[in-house]
Order: structure tokens, then C-alpha cells, then sequence
């Protein structure tokens, strides 16, 4: 028993003298941290400074990018709405020789209002016409009596000059009504062609619409897929920046010293063929990913990708690194299923172990 | 004190470079054992692993700190000092090698490593890491466990297979037996396939190995010098080569697993027997405990130099005879030990170990005795 207690004393007394070792060390290096070191947290905070005016000025960037996205598809509704503006204002020099003879669409509007009215008025004409007609021939037959009855001549004479003034009159206004009706007709013939010419201008304004509305869509989708790939490009450098930054706050710090290996930032940007099949599915050539971990992972990360059906994609051994860079390879003969995919990284350091899984997704050409 | 302030200095100036990434780990093995009263011993005979018939806590304890700092992207430096119980819980250089990462693939090592021998030779002072207190001594106790040199490895996929292929060149050096054993021209070539559950490795190295025990030498020297010359020549160990094979299979399922390993080491020119050691282990996990069961064999009876003591006819034969095989003798082992292990994970990096082992010597029944041990493994 004294010799159990004589061996722990002596091995309690040389686990002190290592602590008091260590203590001595970590004073040490405190105090020279503290005078030798202060000059590079100073560079620390004015490099902070210098990366958040940057941050900031790459997000006025994003915003302003943003913003303009944002202007690019309200010109594309004006672009779509100038169409419609085409159609009534005939702007477009394709289709200004054709609409050269053509009257302005409001004239178009009057004009039918006015044939409607003539129309009306020709029917009432035309009825009036024949109650006149009718009563003509009802008095040349009164005077075909008169002359066969032989009644007063004074009495007769009078009846006949009553009549022919009559049947004078209804024959002058039987003319103006038959001059008035040729006249709507006339304007109605004309009406008549002006519409032909106004539905095959419309059609053609149509078939305009739909090119200019199509091309426009292709160019801003052109458009945004090529400022797409540019805001992604520059996210995965503000995250890299970010990162980076936040790597060297947390250097700083004690608790980065000694914290868990985890994942701080994930990125994966596909690189998509340039052929598209016809049921609109894309295929996907490779995948690039940047993994930033808050420090350097010991020995090599097994990486494992996994699709959206479970099946793997692809698997690497990747020397760890704190910003490890990789590409997942795919089978660009084929469409790429769509969907989220899955990176699972592992390493088998003993002091350090690392499993994590991340996730992105490959998205539908639609 | 002098290397514990070699140390320190070393670290501060890791810590202190500009722009590296410092991360620093610590392990700590607290194991205390206490061995049967059967075992002999004696000046001639050791206690077992150290352990006599009075509980002691130093023989295997140790204390590790290891710093990992990034000079750049590509290129990272490594130290670890460790404290052993043995030495007086001195504080010495395990390792301190720079490693450039050449491909996302391969990295190239440079420094004091540790030799790739085993299977879990990166790791074996990690007591957390493993299911067992100690790594069975009839395999992983050897004299060489660190190189100076450079190191490459290699690692990849083909399919769900990875293999990864090492090789090192280097220098060694170690006390041992009162004597210190080098290794010249050092080279080792290993390569490892593994899936998800099952891991195949092989090894292949080679030194040339010089032995130098004052007083063995002299024995050799002053008893053959005269009289065999050449049989001298062959005994002592002289820039001999040396070569190492080894070949290791794990199964793991998480739920349970079965590993092995099998070691062969010849130095052909030496009065060392050729070695042969292996070990099975098997194990089983429920929840936080993990059982497990180990058998290990060591062969290293063989007698050198019969054949140029034949040669050299009588009366030599019959005079030298004693003298060589009192020297084979001192080198000479066959035994067995079965072992018997429980481990609770106490928390996730807090492991607590028992373990009772039998070890069984087929040259010495004196040597026979039952070892039972306790520990401690943490990580930080």
C-alpha cells in the first residue's frame, strides 16, 4: 500500500510538473502574443475592415444586379406591351408599307358606327319607300277611277291636280331616298374592304407578336442564364472572401483552436452540356464544389456523391485542405436526372473525425 | 527539461508564423495494471509489459500534444510531443514533419513520421481510438516505430473501392535493450483496399540494421573474434538487412467486427531470430459498450548461425556451441496471450477500458502470468 501511495505521488507529482510545464509555456506564448502579436490583430481588424467595405460594396453590387434583373423584366412586360403598341400605331418599318394606304383604326371604329346608322337608316328608307310606293299606286288607280267615272269636271280636274302634286312629291322623295341608298351602299362596299384590309393587318400584327415575343424570350433568357452564371460567380467569390474572413476572425480566437471540424461554407456549381434533348431534360458535365471547413481536415476526405434516386454518382479521395476544391464527374451521354443531390465527406483522423453530408440541386430545364 | 523548452520553442514558433492555421489536439492514455505473482522475475527477466505483482499507473501511461498549423493553401506542419510514463513522463518529439498536398489525391511528407507499418500505426498511442487498452505487443511491440525521411501517399477510387498506396524512405533510431538499434536505407512500400465494411492491407520494408549493445558486442567479439572471425561477422548485427512483411484484413460492420494482422521480420546475418507474430481480434457493439475478445502468437525461437558454426567442424563446433545458443536465447521468445476487453464510452471522447489478458510462454513456464489492467483514454 505505501509503495501504491509513493508511486502515485510520484506520478501526481510529475503530471504537475508537466501541467506547470504546460502553464509555463502557455504564459509564455501569451505574453508574447500579446506585445509581438498586437500589431497583427491590428492588420486583423484593418483587413476586417477593408473585406466588410468590400462585402459591402460587392452587395451594392448584388442589389444593383438585382436591380437590374429586376429592370430587365419590366422592359421585357414594356417590350411586350410595345407589341400591343405596334399593333395600333403601326410603328414597325416590316409592316409601315403595308399599312401606307391603310386609315387609322379609330377612322376604322367611325366608319362602322356610321354603316350601322346607314344600315338603320336604309332599312327605314327602304320601308318608307315602299309605303310610298304603294300609296302611288293606290292613287294613280284613285285617278284611273276618277277619269272612268265621269263625275264634275271642276270637281274631277281638282282631284286630278290634287293627286299629281301628291304623286310629285312622293316621286321626289321616292328619288332622294333612292339617291340616298345608293349612296350607303357605296360607303358600305368601301367599309366592307376596309375590314378585309384590317383583319389581314391584324393577323399579320399577330404573327409579329408572337416572333417579337419569342425572340425577346430568348434573348432574356440567354440573358439570364449568362448573368445567372455571373451572379453565381461572383457569390461563390463573396463567400470565399466571407470565408476567408471569418476563417481569420475565428483564428483569433480561442475556441477555433480547439472546435469541432465542421463544414462553414458549401458551394456546388454545375457545368450544364450544350446540348438539350427534346423532352426538355439537360445533362450535367461535371459539378464544381468548394467545401470550406474552419480548419484544414487531417488526411484524406472521402467524398461520396449520391443522386436524387440514392445511386452514387461518384466517389474521390481528396487530400484535405481548409478550402478544398473538387469535381464531381457525371455522365454527360445521357439526361441528368434532376433533383437534390447529396455530398457525404468523411475523413478517419482519429483526433479530428469528420462526417458530414451537404446537399444541391440540379434543377429542371423548365 | 532541456526538451521540454526545445518543445515549447519549437511550438511558439509554429504558432507564430503569420499565417498559419494553428489547431492544436491532445490525447492522454491514464492506465494503471498490476500482473499475477507467477511471473518470475528477475535481472535476467522483465516483468510482464512492465507490470509486477504491484499496482502501477506509469508503465503505459502517457500524455500527448499534437499541433497542426497551415504555412499555406497547399502545405501543412505537424508536431506532437508526448510524455510517456516510462520515462519519467518525459517530454520528447513524437513527430514533426511538413506535409504538401501535391494533388487532391497525393501528399508528400516530410520529417519525423511514423513508420506505416501497421494497420493502425498513425494512430496507436490514440488509446480513444481503439477497443483494446493496448495494441497487441506480440505484433506492434518492434524497436522502429518512427522514421526520419519523406513519405508519399496516394490515395483514390475505383467504384466503391479505395486504395491507397504509401511508400517512406528514411532513417531510424531507437534505445532498446540497453543498446541502440539504427536502420539505414530505409524504404517501405504499402498498399490498402477498402468498402464500406472491409479493409485488406499489405506491407513490404527493408534497412540495413546496425545493433549496437556494448556488452553483447563484446561478448560476441571477444569469445568468436579469434577464433571464427566469419561466424562473428555473421552474429553480429552489422548494417544487416533487415525485412519486414505484413499483411492485415478487418471486417467492420459497426455492429460487430473481426480483424487480424501477421508480421513477419528477418534480419538473415544477425543473431535474431526470424519473427513471426499475429493476432485475431473480434468484438461486438451494444450501444456504448463494446466486448471484445484478442488472441496473439509470437514465434521467434529460431537458432542463427548453426549452419556457420557446422561449417566451421569440430572441436569449434562443440566449444562455440553454448556461447551461440546463449546468445540466441536472449533474443529467443514463443508465447501466447488471450485477452479479454470491455469498453464503455463514457462520453464522446471519454472511453473507460478493462481488461484481464493470459500470457502463456512456451520456452519458460516462469515467465507465465495474468495481467490485469485498467484506463483511462480521452481526446481533445
Amino acid at each position: 500500500m505505501e509503495k501504491v501511495v509513493q508511486h502515485a505521488a510520484k506520478y501526481l507529482g510529475a503530471v504537475i510538473g508537466f501541467l506547470v510545464i504546460l502553464a509555463l509555456y502557455f504564459f509564455f506564448k501569451m505574453n508574447q502574443s500579446l506585445s509581438a502579436d498586437q500589431s497583427y490583430i491590428d492588420d486583423i481588424v484593418e483587413e476586417n475592415q477593408t473585406l466588410t467595405s468590400q462585402s459591402e460594396e460587392l452587395e451594392s453590387k448584388l442589389t444593383a444586379f438585382s436591380k437590374k434583373v429586376s429592370e430587365l423584366e419590366s422592359e421585357i412586360n414594356d417590350k411586350e406591351s410595345t407589341i400591343e403598341q405596334i399593333q395600333q400605331r403601326d410603328n414597325d418599318s416590316d409592316l409601315s408599307s403595308q399599312c401606307a394606304a391603310l386609315p387609322p383604326s379609330d377612322e376604322f371604329v367611325s366608319i362602322k358606327n356610321k354603316l350601322e346608322t346607314t344600315q338603320k337608316k336604309q332599312q327605314s328608307c327602304s320601308a318608307s319607300l315602299d309605303k310610298r310606293n304603294d300609296k302611288i299606286r293606290s292613287l294613280e288607280k284613285r285617278v284611273e277611277a276618277l277619269r272612268n267615272s265621269g263625275d264634275s269636271l271642276q270637281d274631277t280636274e281638282a282631284a286630278k291636280l290634287e293627286l299629281e302634286e301628291e304623286l310629285t312629291t312622293l316621286r321626289e322623295e321616292n328619288e332622294r331616298l333612292l339617291a340616298q341608298n345608293t349612296e350607303n351602299g357605296e360607303a358600305a362596299e368601301e367599309l366592307a374592304s376596309v375590314q378585309a384590309l384590317n383583319e389581314r393587318l391584324t393577323s399579320q400584327l399577330d404573327e409579329l407578336k408572337i416572333e417579337v415575343d419569342r425572340l425577346q424570350q430568348n434573348t432574356s433568357n440567354a440573358g439570364f442564364e449568362a448573368q445567372l452564371a455571373q451572379a453565381n460567380a461572383e457569390n461563390v467569390r463573396l463567400q470565399s472572401l466571407l470565408s476567408e474572413f471569418q476563417g481569420e476572425s475565428e483564428e483569433s480566437s480561442p475556441a477555433a483552436i480547439s472546435s469541432e471540424l465542421q463544414i462553414v461554407s458549401f458551394s456546388a456549381i454545375p457545368n450544364y452540356c450544350d446540348e438539350s434533348y427534346q423532352d426538355g431534360s439537360r445533362c450535367v458535365v461535371s459539378v464544381d464544389v468548394t467545401a470550406t471547413f474552419n480548419f484544414r481536415p487531417g488526411g484524406f476526405i472521402a467524398m461520396r456523391a449520391r443522386g436524387p434516386n440514392g445511386s452514387t454518382v461518384d466517389r474521390q479521395s481528396i487530400a484535405g485542405r481548409t478550402n478544398t476544391k473538387f469535381t464531381i464527374e457525371f455522365d454527360s451521354s445521357e439526361p441528368t436526372l434532376e433533383g437534390e443531390y447529396t455530398v457525404e465527406l468523411s475523413t478517419n483522423d482519429v483526433l479530428n473525425p469528420l462526417k458530414v453530408s451537404e446537399a444541391f440541386t440540379i434543377p429542371s430545364a423548365g | 527539461m532541456k526538451k521540454a523548452l526545445l518543445a515549447v520553442a519549437l511550438t511558439a514558433a509554429l504558432a507564430n508564423t503569420a499565417h498559419a492555421n494553428i489547431r492544436i489536439n491532445g490525447f492522454a492514455n491514464f492506465i494503471g495494471g498490476m500482473a499475477s505473482e507467477d511471473r518470475v522475475v528477475s535481472p535476467t527477466q522483465d516483468p510482464l509489459y512492465g507490470y509486477d505483482d504491484n499496482i502501477s499507473f506509469r508503465e503505459e501511461s502517457l500524455f500527448a500534444l499534437q499541433a497542426s498549423g497551415d504555412v499555406n493553401d497547399r502545405m501543412s506542419a505537424t508536431v506532437q510531443v508526448l510524455a510517456r510514463g516510462e520515462n519519467d513522463f518525459e517530454v520528447d518529439f513524437e513527430w514533426a514533419y511538413l506535409t504538401y498536398r501535391v494533388t487532391n489525391n497525393m501528399a508528400v511528407s516530410a520529417g519525423r513520421f511514423r513508420l506505416p507499418l501497421f494497420r493502425l500505426s498513425d494512430s496507436l498511442d490514440v488509446g480513444y481510438s481503439h477497443h483494446w487498452i493496448s495494441a497487441p505487443q506480440a505484433v506492434y511491440d518492434v524497436p522502429f516505430n518512427d522514421l526520419d525521411g519523406f513519405r508519399i501517399d496516394y490515395s483514390d477510387f475505383a467504384g466503391d473501392w479505395e486504395y491507397k498506396l504509401g511508400a517512406a524512405v528514411g532513417t531510424f533510431e531507437n534505445e532498446i535493450s540497453a543498446g541502440t538499434i539504427e536502420g539505414d536505407n530505409t524504404y517501405l512500400v504499402s498498399a490498402e483496399v477498402s468498402n464500406d465494411w472491409l479493409s485488406i492491407r499489405s506491407v513490404y520494408g527493408s534497412a540495413k540494421t546496425t545493433f549496437d549493445q556494448p556488452d553483447l558486442n563484446a561478448q560476441i567479439t571477444d569469445q568468436l573474434s579469434a577464433v571464427a572471425p566469419g561466424l562473428r561477422d555473421f552474429l553480429l548485427m552489422e548494417e544487416d538487412t533487415a525485412r519486414f512483411v505484413g499483411v492485415g484484413v478487418q471486417i467492420d460492420t459497426f455492429d460487430w467486427f473481426v480483424g487480424g494482422e501477421y508480421t513477419d521480420i528477418d534480419i538473415e546475418e544477425s543473431y535474431t531470430p526470424k519473427d513471426e507474430a499475429w493476432y485475431v481480434t473480434a468484438g461486438m457493439r451494444f450501444g456504448k459498450w463494446t466486448p471484445s475478445f484478442t488472441y496473439q502468437s509470437f514465434k521467434g525461437d529460431e537458432v542463427k548461425g548453426l549452419d556457420e558454426l557446422a561449417a566451421l567442424g569440430e572441436p569449434l563446433q562443440t566449444a562455440i556451441t553454448p556461447s551461440l545458443m546463449a546468445i540466441n536465447g536472449v533474443f529467443a521468445q514463443n508465447y501466447t496471450v488471450t485477452s479479454a476487453t470491455v469498453r464503455y464510452d463514457y462520453d464522446s471522447n471519454i472511453a473507460l477500458k478493462a481488461e484481464i489478458s493470459r500470457y502463456s510462454d512456451d520456452l519458460n513456464d516462469t515467465r507465465d502470468a495474468t495481467l490485469s489492467r485498467i484506463a483511462i483514454n480521452y481526446v481533445f
